[in-house]
């Protein structure tokens, strides 16, 4: 009896130990979030969405850096910051700019987004769970915000050019030139462009509210044509932009501030609009812009004045008393690109081919919604540029456009320096681990 | 293969049947040297299994098959004998104490044993006289201190319940893998991690995170009762640790607990009682009004004009210094908070006994240890039951049973950014402020920069942490063949560690921190749920050959471990006042997390031992484990050693030399990567509405290795004067290959970094441990142990551009991992450097060019262990241990001299001070190195030492004729003791309390940082113990 209780004993312990093969493991899959890996192969419709909804998300990846610093350079507005001195000293020369400093995010923070194209691109060549037609769809705005991102990051980095090819983040391209890199935004730009096209009356997915009015293939082919209208004027072309103009939202008669915005809300995952003031984080306009503007201009109330000037002293000192107040409320939007801007690029256009009633027509549909008469001045080719340029200066206050304006028409020297020891720089150094990488990668 | 099982099962029950030949009878008595009876040890005939067992009076009978047989006598703790019998009927014997463990057995295979005498590795073992004979320590981790040759291993904290970092033979990963060694007890791999429970959010010392290592936990070997363990054999490199594969890259620690011995029930009870205080206080300079009007004061603007609102702010202030003084509430209030005596109780309640078949050991404890601080503290509850039965006689299994409660409250020291730590408000805090609670229990404001009241925190703030815990071991020994000259056995062990831990915190939104929060108050409840598995299944076969010259030991098996994590927390803000219910807040936040992994490894050994002369072994292991990114691929670990007992060989009487042994060892182990370095993660995002997903810019390593390391160790045991004075001096060289950095990569491709196989190190030392019985004598005996070792580390290979890793940016240092140059000066990853530069703005190599401060490992350790017996029931034992030159990082005292509160802040005599200004303010200016490379006494990093009194103990047991009068057969053993721990300590440092300390945790690199630390703590117990 025993016995046999001991060899049932033996068994069933060889036995357990040998029912399942004690060597074979599984792979484990991540627990906690998706992996990049399973949209690239065979990706969902709602996989598919959900990228899409990414990209949108990401448009304002870098935003609230980048806003800053080109308006910080451009001597637009200054970032009062109680515990970073970096904003006033370093980004307006006072300082050596430093390669590895937060405000490199005005570069590197486009990475991700044109990352995200990339890799939203990738999955729809290789999945059937969505119609030819409908993956144009996701196409095109992968390809628009792969451009929009991309010209960004080329407007910090300047003559320092951008690595137009990074599909294998391991093995990216050197950078471009400048013209080489505007050339390029501009292609991925006019794919898209043609994909829209080619993507039927609607979107398979669900379009973010900032979108409202871009919500089809047709509206938001307008917002494409629109930046690639940006990158047309930087590039000096006249001709193609005065062909892009009408493809644009572009509305002589239409509400300026009508175009896509960037939307905020401070319920997790949004977060909250990041431009507001805060007690350690101020954004004042540069008092000479606002001392200089002509009485009565509406778009003064972009920022409120203070009866006791708000001052700077870390490092640098300077008083203004210029608070802005476009951003109060954390669920309030940002805007991408509006017809303001084009109205002035229709001028802009004029101007360049010598069209001087098409020239100050458009910048009157500025003056007049401003409260302002009509333009008065000279009406040379030059001094049509510099008239767009400054209602340029206050139409798109606090939209990232005055440095990059004065930049490509070689008026940097031009820009006020509100204090003596300040410079205008011309780009941002390249981010310190990007030289690593060339470095390490020659 | 299970009927070939079944069929050697079936041949061994037939050989059962076949009786043994019994020739002459032999009896006798085995003593101790003092004429105690022996039970329980083993008699056995060499080459035979004829053997027997002495009984209570330490009495034997025993068939001996002729006259020329021998007789091995072997009884743990004691020095084995063999005799040949001749023909003598009757053989007492009398055996010696093994005080050098050489006979006592440490593993040599993952199922096979050795003799210490014939180890090649320099394993230490540590008998629960080394560990808890002296002191009690309130964990393991603490009763390792000073007593392992090769071992950096230093406290996190002094607060009860643990926290140390624990490094054997330097370090073994730059982070991206397990800096701590693996911790098996009874067979079972067990959890030794820091759960974070979101302190460090709370307090914003890590805001926003959602784990941190500023969270100060304690390490979760806490929960293993001291008490229990019977020994511990620690495998410290490679060479040793090669048998557990992947997961031993940074050492091994092998826990045996207590077992049932057998023979009479025996009931112990013990108890100790003591208490603790401060090693020292820091603070305590003196305030005067022209020290607040000359140091603390702003009465004059830029242009030299009086400033009136600061003339005011002054006045007020000498106002309230003058009150203070004048009507006696001028308080101390380090003293206040750190001034307190803890309270030490242990109880312990245990069973031992059983019989031929049936051994078991059962053992609670309670473990009750308050702080020196108020509410802080630790408590566990322990019970064990070691059953081990025989089913029949070749058949037996052992179940090990562990089930621990404990509780901690860890207080609030180290770093902080939102005023809450007392830690770092009392660095601030003014003697002349009131902070005791009215009459109606509110606690006044501190002030304004100060921003809170330590005494409010200490009384009204919650930092606990609870775990259920159990550990259940097993094993099954089969032995299908056992002849004269061979066996063969089977094992199964294995078993379970499963903790559930949940830790709460809690700010109250009326604390005046909480109350200057946009959503004041702050709750959070952590759930930490840990399961690890593991089975082993191996086969041994001896075989003697030679006619038992050549003993040979054949083993292999397989081996599978699983764990999981699982944690999560909900985490509320903007409380209802009284409200410590996180889910009631008004702004909640949640968190998950899993993790899993499986392991698993098959292996196999073969050891030879040639007459005890030549003991060889070569092993091989491989291991996959689901961590690496080819989850699926086999990676061998190769070992081979070789020892030879020189004092075997030939005759060396009359030589003082009693034992010469030379050893070489060779052995791989790895290091696993963390979990999800293989994972490109999708995060989630939002936007208008809608959720989307998005990459992380951080981009998991497809190809990822472990890390690897491959170690030589060799080294010389001797004996002196028949064993009176032994020494074992060893050398090591671990490479570590492949280790595991953060590439960084270019980020306008949308990709930060990954994690590479970017660098290899070595670590190079030695270890040196002699014992020498000064005296022996009957009424007076001196046993003296000097342990020696140090290690050097350096970086030997580097593709990614150095860095500064750890502690709070160059200012204060950091540690840097840095390759080697182009003339092969090579670079300790452990090197510390900071500010400032040394070379010109303008040169290329500027950005890198820091100031170095020396290394964060000692230059040498060296510990003295002393125990004397006196009067034959007296014994007194001391534990030294010494600490030479290593770095500290430290901000405490930059804290404490920017709050005017340091010790010597009033005086003008520090090291280049120029005897005007206060030492406080002229610290707050200075940093770098002098002209003579001494580092300045700022608030850069500086080089210390310490000797530490770690232990000392003097115990009387009552004569055994005095408790039989006394007691008649009740009571067989008392035994009464007075210890200390950490009783004393000599040290130059001067940044902090106590330079053993670290904010972060255990980490390979960045531990030691001291910051907003509480002192060091002696502590003073009464124990007792009473055996039934």
């Amino acid at each position: 009896m025993k016995k046999h209780t001991s060899i049932l004993l033996a068994s069933l312990l060889t036995g357990s130990f040998l029912a399942c093969n004690p060597l074979k493991t599984e792979e484990v899959i991540d627990p906690n979030f998706p992996s990049v890996g399973a949209v690239t192969n065979n990706a969902s419709k709602a996989q598919l969405d959900a990228l899409s909804v990414g990209q949108f998300s990401l448009a304002r990846n870098g935003w609230s850096t980048y806003i800053l610093v080109v308006g910080t350079i451009g001597k637009e507005l200054f970032n009062f910051n109680g515990t970073e001195s970096r904003w006033m000293t370093e980004l307006n020369g006072a300082r050596p700019i430093d390669n590895s400093a937060f405000y490199n995010t005005a570069t590197t923070g486009w990475g991700l987004p044109v990352r995200q194209a990339n890799t939203t691109i990738a999955a729809l060549n290789n999945t059937s769970s969505v119609t030819d037609v409908q993956k144009n769809g996701y196409r095109g705005i992968a390809n628009t915000f792969k451009g929009l991102s991309y010209l960004y990051m080329l407007n910090a980095q300047g003559t320092n050019g951008i690595r137009l090819n990074v599909e294998d983040p391991f093995k990216p391209s050197k950078p471009a030139s400048y013209a080489e890199s505007l050339a390029g935004i501009a292609k991925f730009l006019d794919e898209g462009a043609t994909q829209l096209d080619q993507a039927g009356a609607a979107f398979p997915m669900a379009i973010p509210a900032g979108f409202a009015n871009f919500n089809t293939p047709a509206r938001f082919k307008q917002f494409n044509r629109a930046i690639a209208l940006r990158v047309a004027i930087y590039q000096a072309d006249w001709a193609k932009a005065a062909t892009l103009l009408p493809q644009t939202f572009y509305s002589a008669t239409g509400d300026l501030r009508a175009g896509p915005v960037n939307t905020y809300s401070p319920t997790p995952p949004d977060f909250g609009n990041p431009f507001l003031n805060t007690s350690s984080s101020q954004i004042v306009g540069v008092q000479q812009i606002f001392d200089a503007a002509e009485p009565g201009d509406r778009r003064l109330s972009k920022v409120s004045k203070q009866t006791a000037p708000l001052t700077y002293s870390s490092g640098i000192a300077y008083s203004t008393p210029y608070l802005t107040n476009i951003y109060r409320s954390a669920s309030d939007p940002f805007p991408i690109i509006r017809n303001e801007e084009l109205v002035l690029i229709a001028a802009e256009i004029a101007a360049q081919q010598n069209n001087v009633a098409e020239a100050t027509r458009n910048i009157n549909i500025v003056r007049t919604a401003a409260g302002l008469p009509n333009y008065a001045g000279a009406t040379t080719k030059d001094a049509l540029v510099n008239a767009i340029l400054k209602e340029r200066l206050y139409s798109l206050f606090y939209e990232g456009h005055r440095w990059v304006d004065m930049r490509r028409y070689n008026k940097l020297n031009e820009i006020i320096l509100p204090v003596a020891n300040m410079k205008v720089l011309e780009r941002l150094e390249r981010p310190v681990q990007e030289v690593n990488w060339d470095l390490f990668n020659p | 293969m299970t009927k070939k099982l079944l069929l050697i099962f079936g041949l061994f029950f037939t050989a059962l049947g076949v009786t043994m030949a019994q020739n002459q009878s032999l009896t006798g008595k085995v003593t101790d040297i003092n004429g105690n009876a022996l039970p329980g040890v083993s008699v056995v005939v060499r080459g035979t299994t004829q053997g027997a067992t002495t009984d209570a009076s330490g009495n034997y009978q025993l068939a001996v098959p002729g006259n020329n047989a021998r007789v091995g006598f072997s009884y743990i703790g004691f020095l084995s004998q063999e005799v040949a019998v001749g023909n003598q009927t009757t053989l007492n014997v009398t055996l010696r104490e093994d005080t050098r463990q050489l006979e006592e057995v440490v593993v040599s295979g993952l199922a096979t044993t050795i003799k210490r005498s014939n180890l090649a590795n320099a394993v230490t073992l540590l008998n629960s006289k080394d560990l808890t004979g002296s002191t009690t320590p309130v964990t393991t981790d603490g009763a390792l201190q000073g007593k392992i040759a090769g071992a950096n291993i230093v406290a996190n904290t002094s607060v009860p319940g643990g926290g140390f970092n624990l490094q054997f033979r330097g370090v073994s990963t730059l982070g991206a893998s397990s800096s701590q060694p693996l911790f098996i007890v009874d067979g079972v791999y067990i959890d030794n991690g820091q759960y974070s429970n979101g302190r460090s959010a709370a307090n914003k010392a890590a805001a926003g995170s959602s784990a941190s290592a500023q969270d100060n936990n304690a390490n979760r070997l806490a929960d293993i009762n001291p008490d229990d363990i019977e020994n511990i054999e620690i495998l410290k490199g490679s060479s040793a640790a090669a048998i557990y594969g992947t997961r031993a890259n940074a050492g091994v620690v092998i826990i045996t607990t207590k077992r049932g011995k057998g023979g009479k029930t025996t009931v112990s009870f013990g108890q100790d009682i003591g208490f603790s205080k401060p090693l020292s206080f820091y603070g305590g300079a003196d305030w005067t009004p022209e020290k607040l009007t000359n140091d603390f004061s702003n009465t004059r603007n830029a242009d030299g004009t009086p400033n009136q609102a600061g003339i005011t702010a002054l006045n007020t202030e000498i106002a309230a210094l003058n009150a203070a003084k004048a009507n006696g509430t001028y308080t101390d209030w380090e003293r206040e908070v750190y001034g307190g005596t803890g309270a030490i109780r242990n109880t312990r309640l245990g069973i031992t006994g059983g019989n031929e078949k049936t051994k078991f050991y059962v053992n609670g404890s309670l473990s009750d240890e308050t702080g020196i601080i108020k509410n802080t503290g630790f408590q566990r509850y322990s019970i064990r039951a070691n059953i081990d039965h025989k089913l029949t006689n070749w058949l037996d299994f052992g179940i090990s049973s562990n089930y621990i409660v404990s509780n901690n409250d860890r207080g609030w020291t180290g770093n902080d950014n939102s005023y809450v730590n007392y830690g770092y408000s009392l660095a601030y805090t003014r003697p002349y402020v009131n902070l005791f609670p009215d009459a109606n229990g509110q606690y006044p404001n501190n002030q304004n920069g100060v921003g809170e009241n330590p005494l409010a925190i200490r009384d009204r703030a919650i930092n606990n942490q609870k775990v259920n815990r159990i550990l259940q071991g097993f094993s099954v020994s089969a032995r299908a063949l056992n002849t004269n000259t061979s066996s063969l056995t089977f094992r199964v062990n294995g078993g379970v560690d499963y903790q559930n831990g949940y830790a709460s915190i809690w700010l109250p939104s009326d604390l005046q921190s909480q109350l200057a929060e946009p959503n004041p108050g702050f709750a959070q409840d952590t759930r930490n749920e840990v399961f690890n598995s593991n089975v082993q299944v191996s086969a041994i076969y001896t075989q003697a050959a030679l006619g038992g010259r050549l003993n040979l030991t054949t083993s292999a098996g397989a081996v599978r471990l699983y764990k999981y994590l699982r944690s999560n927390y909900v985490r509320g803000s903007g409380l209802p006042a009284g409200v410590s219910n996180p889910a009631r807040g008004k702004v909640i936040d949640g968190f998950a997390e899993y993790q899993e992994n499986t392991d698993v490894g098959v292996f196999a050994q073969q050891d030879a031992n040639y007459e005890d002369k030549v003991i060889g072994s070569v092993g091989i292991r491989f291991d996959k484990s689901t961590l690496n990114s080819q989850f699926d691929k086999f990676y061998a670990f190769p070992r081979a050693s070789l020892a030879v007992n020189a004092t075997k060989f030939g005759n060396w009487g009359g030589t003082a030399l009693s034992q010469l042994k030379f050893r070489v060892a060779y052995g791989q182990t790895a290091g696993l990567p963390n979990f999800g370095t293989t994972f490109s993660q999708l995060q989630v995002v939002g936007v208008g509405g809608l959720g989307g997903l998005v990459p992380s810019t951080i981009v998991g390593n497809i190809n990822i290795e472990p890390e690897r390391a491959t170690e030589l160790e060799y080294g010389v045991d001797f004996g002196l004067f028949n064993g009176r004075v032994t020494g074992e001096l060893t050398l090591y060289n671990k490479k570590v290959f492949d280790l595991i950095l953060p590439l960084n990569t270019a980020p306008t491709t949308g990709v930060t970094s990954t994690q590479i196989n970017a660098a290899d190190l070595t670590n190079q030392g030695l270890e040196f441990t002699l014992g020498a019985d000064v005296v022996r004598g009957k009424n007076f005996s001196w046993f003296v142990q000097p342990i020696f070792w140090y290690n050097r580390s350096n970086v030997t290979r580097l593709i990614v551009p150095q860095s500064l890793r750890g502690g709070f940016g160059a200012t204060f240092g950091q540690w840097r991992v840095k390759g080697p140059d182009p003339d092969g000066t090579t670079y300790s990853p452990t090197q510390i450097v900071g500010q400032p530069r040394t070379l010109p703005a303008t040169d290329p190599g500027f950005a890198s060019s820091w100031t170095s401060y020396g290394d964060a490992q000692p230059k040498y350790e060296l510990s003295l262990n002393n125990r004397i017996t006196f009067l034959k029931n007296f014994e007194f034992s001391a534990l030294l241990a010494y600490r030479h030159k290593f770095t500290v990082v430290s901000l405490t005292r930059v804290l404490w001299d920017e709050g005017g509160n340091t010790y010597d802040w009033n005086e003008t005599d520090d090291l280049g001070n120029d005897g005007k200004t206060a030492n406080g303010i002229y610290r707050q200016n200075v940093n770098g190195v002098d002209e003579s490379g001494v580092p300045k006494p700022g608030y850069n990093p500086n080089i210390y030492s310490f000797l530490k009194l770690r232990e000392v103990s003097l115990y009387y047991k009552i004569p055994t004729p005095l408790i039989k009068s006394a007691f008649r057969n009740v009571v067989s053993n008392i035994r009464v003791g007075i210890s200390g721990n950490n009783l004393l300590r000599w040290t130059d440092y001067t940044a902090g309390y106590d330079p053993e300390n670290s904010n972060f945790g255990s980490l390979a690199l960045g531990g030691g940082v001291d910051l907003g630390s509480s002192p060091a703590v002696r502590r003073m117990m009464f124990h007792i113990a009473v055996d039934f």
